[in-house]
């Protein structure tokens, strides 16, 4: 819809006023375009607050992570790898995340594209242009990251470990938090330098003219044997300690690697089959734009899977070392139930993370179709039925792989799983109630972007 | 090329008897369908009329005019989009709106559809069975009214880029309640005297620019609204294409006896609707039609 029609290759600047024009130093440049436009105010607003979020979430883990480097004893390596782990998981997210901002930024690149060509400038300006543009928009929102970090402290300081809150083990080292400042910024600076190239070969509406990727059902084969595998190998019956540990990190690793190839064709698998039985207009809608890229709509959730995979697998361990007398004093004894922590931690913060990317990338998809959004509510087609399709594009496939990668791992490790069933319900139901709650807060976090709707609405009328 | 048009031959058919290709189109038109009829509701669309239109019934001259608009203003800051301007416009009339750039003719089709609403004047709608003051419905209502009993065409299709051409045209009459089905039928039907017979499954993105309008066409008529307001529907078309679904406009519509409000630049066109009006700063300056020009030049006159 908002492709920009013109495309750079074309020599179409006539004789303005070439030479002057050129000769203005991009910062200049960046500066005068960053003057409140049209739309200005949104456009630059949401990159800022995505890049914020970035860097809040960053910082906060980081520093949750890095407060287990205080310990010296010899459990405190267990601490520190089961600490790599989780944030090993988070990163996917994060990424999601990350990627939203970069998106935001570009989308808002290409509204000022046109104007700075009309304005006689090269593509070394206008690369120059967007590239501090980005930068300046990335420092900003990670400035106010940094701020939401330190907001965030007196809660996250109250979460024990080891039997004690992380109190003042919290707070980074300036210097890193600096580093991760700057790194936020530099990545959005190199994400603006080649999404430029990207963005001007393919302008929005050449995408939706190629039709959808059509995933294969061979990856469910390969799947579904890899699952086979690790279910026979999990109940061979251990012959030593060593071989059953060997065993659980392969299906761990099998887990993951499965979850990645099925993922994005369950995903277009349950798109297709709610494309066949949409009986309303929403639901048409959901899954068509489910069906037009079910990459995509894996992308945003996935990071979910590892986590509600995690989640099952490591919840069902704590739950059997809960059923079991374990130590009652030394360090050990807070172990299971620090685990536990860990987890719920995981699950919660990357809920969020995919609740924040969820709710930037939803607002950047109504202001890119700002036009479709308007004529179709000229049409008479009511603002409910927009945000409903709008909420179950991004509700479903969230639902298919977090409740799907929870039963993938509970088969893997059926009999464990069962078992921690019925001695440690409790563990189990803890688990089950964060993975609820994170659904809950990723359909809030949807929630937020209907008043960008409905000011895009009430724009056009 | 050739797949795209076959409707070429039949085109050069009278009106009446190419577009009565339509009568199943037309028993599955939601006016029809009680399920959707029977919803609490604060105006009752005009099925009826929207439904016998086809027929010239309404165009009696003794009936009140179908859309009445008085004294309509709108600004915008220190713009005036619209200057007190007064319309009647009577069922089963072909209305072409022309003008200069910025002299108000999309701010007026907004106004009469309920699209947006003027800062001062009425906007009437009197379908058979009930009538209704436009400008005073809430948003829901006139949402509700827009896409019941109005069809919509605008420069650029503006379809919804997921969807394929059937899906999009559907859609229209799904979000009235008519069952998918149903809808996707009677939305088959519309292509295919459109001339996009084959094209059902393509997504907009593999159609050309003449094809998608076409299709935005169908859209606009598939819930057999009686009215469709166009604004320069083929504004962004190459002057051939233009042509072909210039004419796929006028046949489907004046032809089958709707009401046209279209937005013209093109002098052509603006010939083959029953009506012409022309606007200068937010004002009617000229009337094919008689009458209701008179009231519009007083009153461009008096200020
Ligand atoms: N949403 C708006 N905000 C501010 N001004 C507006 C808005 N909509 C219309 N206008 C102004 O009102 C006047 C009439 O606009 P309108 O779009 O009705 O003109 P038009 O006759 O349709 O022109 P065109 O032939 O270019 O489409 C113009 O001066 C326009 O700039
Ligand atoms: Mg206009």
């Amino acid at each position: 819809m908002s492709a920009p029609a013109a495309s750079p290759a074309s020599p179409a600047v006539p004789d303005v006023p070439r030479g002057g024009s050129t000769a203005v130093v991009p910062w200049k440049l960046a500066w005068l375009l960053s003057r409140p436009g049209k739309s200005g105010g949104t456009t630059a607003l949401l990159p800022m607050v995505a890049f914020g979020l970035v860097t809040t979430l960053l910082l906060t883990v980081l520093a949750g992570a890095l407060s287990f480097l205080r310990w010296r004893d010899e459990l405190a390596f267990l601490y520190q790898l089961l600490a790599v782990l989780a944030l090993i998981l988070l990163v996917f997210p994060l990424l999601t995340l990350g990627g939203s901002a970069a998106r935001l930024s570009a989308r808002r690149r290409d509204d000022r594209l046109a104007t700075l060509r009309l304005l006689g400038a090269t593509p070394a300006t206008v690369a120059g242009v967007t590239i501090i543009e980005s930068t300046a928009l990335a420092a900003a929102g990670a400035v106010a990251g940094v701020a939401g970090y330190l907001v965030l402290a007196p809660a996250v300081q109250l979460i024990p470990f080891r039997g004690e809150p992380i109190g003042g083990a919290y707070w980074l080292h300036p210097l890193a938090v600096l580093a991760v400042v700057a790194g936020v910024v530099l990545l959005a600076a190199i994400s603006a330098a080649v999404g430029l190239r990207k963005v001007v070969i393919s302008p929005l509406g050449v995408r939706t003219r190629q039709a959808p990727a059509t995933m294969h059902w061979l990856r469910a084969l390969i799947a579904a044997a890899v699952v086979l595998a690790g279910f026979i190998a999990m109940n061979a019956g251990y012959a030593s300690t060593a071989v059953a540990v060997a065993c659980v990190l392969g299906a761990f690793a099998a887990g993951l690697a499965v979850l990645n190839l099925v993922g994005p064709w369950a995903v277009a698998v349950m798109g297709r089959q709610q494309l066949r039985k949409a009986a309303t207009a929403e639901k048409l809608l959901a899954a068509r734009s489910i069906l037009e890229s079910p990459k995509a709509a894996w992308r945003q959730v996935s990071g979910l899977a590892m986590t509600s995979f995690v989640a099952v697998f490591g919840g069902t361990g704590v739950a059997m070392t809960d059923g079991a007398p374990g130590p009652v004093s030394g360090p050990e004894q807070f172990l299971s139930g620090d685990i536990r922590t860990g987890i719920l931690i995981t699950i919660v913060v990357s809920f969020v993370m995919v609740a924040c990317s969820a709710g930037v990338n939803q607002a950047a998809a109504v202001l890119d179709r700002t036009d479709l959004y308007t004529s179709l509510d000229h049409l008479g087609m009511p603002r409910k039925t927009m945000d409903a399709a709008r909420t179950r594009a991004v509700m479903l496939p969230l639902l298919l792989v977090s409740l799907g990668s929870a039963a993938v791992s509970f088969v893997l490790i059926f009999p464990l799983a069962g078992m921690a069933l019925v001695l440690a319900p409790l563990s189990i139901l803890t688990i089950a109630g964060c993975l609820g709650a994170g659904i809950l807060v990723v359909w809030a976090g949807l929630r937020t972007t209907r008043p960008v709707l409905g000011k895009v609405l009430a724009a056009g009328r | 090329m050739s797949h795209g048009r076959p409707e070429r031959s039949t085109l050069g058919m009278s009106p009446e008897r190419q577009f009565s290709a339509f009568g199943p189109t037309r028993r599955q038109r939601p006016c029809h369908d009680d399920g959707i009829m029977n919803e609490n509701r604060d105006f009752t669309p005009a099925p009826a009329s929207t439904c016998a239109s086809a027929a010239g019934l309404l165009r009696h001259p003794s009936r009140p005019p179908m859309l009445s608009a008085r004294n309509l203003t709108k600004t915008y800051g220190a713009t005036t989009a619209l200057a007190g301007l007064s319309l009647d416009i009577r069922a089963g009339e072909s209305v072409a709106i022309m003008g200069a750039s910025g002299s108000g003719k999309t701010t007026l089709l907004h106004v009469l559809a309920g699209i947006i609403r003027p800062d001062s004047g009425q906007v009437h709608l009197n379908l058979p069975g009930q009538s209704v003051q436009v400008e005073a419905l809430a948003e829901s209502a006139r949402s509700r009214l827009r896409r019941e009993a109005f069809g919509f065409v605008f420069q650029q299709g503006l379809l919804i880029p997921e969807l394929n051409a059937l899906e999009n045209v559907a859609v229209a009459l799904m979000l009235n309640g008519a069952p998918r089905p149903a809808s996707e039928q009677a939305a088959a039907g519309w292509l295919q005297a459109l001339g996009l017979g084959g094209m059902e499954q393509r997504r907009i993105g593999e159609l050309s620019g003449g094809q998608a309008q076409r299709v935005a066409i169908a859209r606009a008529q598939v819930t057999g609204a009686g009215v469709i307001f166009a604004d320069e529907p083929t504004g962004a078309l190459d002057s051939a294409t233009s042509a072909d679904v210039m004419q796929v406009l006028l046949e489907s519509t004046i032809g089958a006896g709707k009401t046209l409000i279209l937005v013209t630049h093109d002098d052509g066109v603006a010939a083959s609707c029953g009506r012409v009006l022309t606007m200068r700063d937010g004002r009617l300056t000229g009337d094919s039609a008689g009458g209701v020009i008179v009231a519009g030049l007083a009153q461009g006159g008096n200020r």
